[in-house]
């Protein structure tokens, strides 16, 4: 089962960098080279990354995100972690599949969930996970 | 971030992805050239350059759409690509604002 585990400091600069860290984890042990699902995990990593140092870690530098990513049974798992006292997932999507596109911030979760990955969130871990099949319908 | 007049429009060509990191320099350079004193119509945002876009990077491209609507001038976004137009129609922006396909030169 390909693995891999990323800890980085609450900076965009770091979004960048893990984020290109996870494309060549997953183009390389995963064999992932669709590039269609290369561009919608970059798009969700960095939706989840920059929630985790920008709500999670309040953009404190010092504190730090933990990305784990890992591949099973064509089930692609992209679980991250922040310092932050947590959220339900539930109610962010309750609420932003309500609201209108008007040009305001955090309807990224609602955005990630219509693109076709699955949430799951407990405490300050939230995981998303694609499932590669359902990408070739 | 390029800026050029073509046929009374300002069109800005942003050299980087449209994301987190690169945000803030954006919204400074679009400032600046949206409040030139050469006249100008619309703005075109030409993505054409641009191979990734985070959502922060779409509240940028909506904040240029507003801020280019306040001034009673047209906006419009053209050569995107494949995905980042895809993305755009999940959010239902082509119903906010005219999305071109084509690229300028």
């Amino acid at each position: 089962m390909p693995s891999c585990k990323i800890t980085m400091n609450s900076t965009f600069e770091d979004v960048d960098k893990t984020v290109e860290q996870v494309l060549v984890f997953v183009n390389k042990r995963c064999g992932i080279s669709d590039h269609h699902i290369e561009f919608i995990t970059n798009f969700v990593l960095r939706e989840l990354l920059n929630n985790a140092v920008e709500h999670g870690n309040g953009l404190t530098e010092e504190k730090k995100v933990t990305c784990e990513v890992s591949y099973v049974d064509k089930m692609l798992h992209l679980d991250i972690a922040d310092e932050g006292s947590g959220f339900d997932i539930r109610e962010i999507l309750e609420r932003q599949s309500q609201e209108a596109i008007d040009g305001t911030r955090g309807r990224g979760i609602e955005m990630i969930r219509r693109i076709g990955f699955v949430l799951d969130s407990a405490g300050n871990h939230i995981t998303a996970h694609l499932n590669m099949d359902s990408m070739k319908k | 971030m390029e800026r050029t007049i073509l046929e009374n429009n300002l069109v800005l060509t942003p050299e980087s992805d449209i994301v987190s990191s690169k945000v803030k320099e954006l919204v400074e350079a679009a400032k600046k050239h949206m409040n030139t004193e050469e006249k100008y119509q619309g703005v075109i945002l030409n993505l054409g350059k641009v191979s990734m876009i985070d959502s922060i990077g779409i509240t940028f491209v909506i904040g240029l759409y507003k801020s280019a609507s306040n001034m009673g001038k047209g906006f419009k976004v053209s050569g995107l690509n494949t995905d980042i137009k895809q993305l755009f129609g999940i959010m239902r922006l082509d119903q906010v604002f005219e999305i071109e396909a084509t690229q300028i030169v």
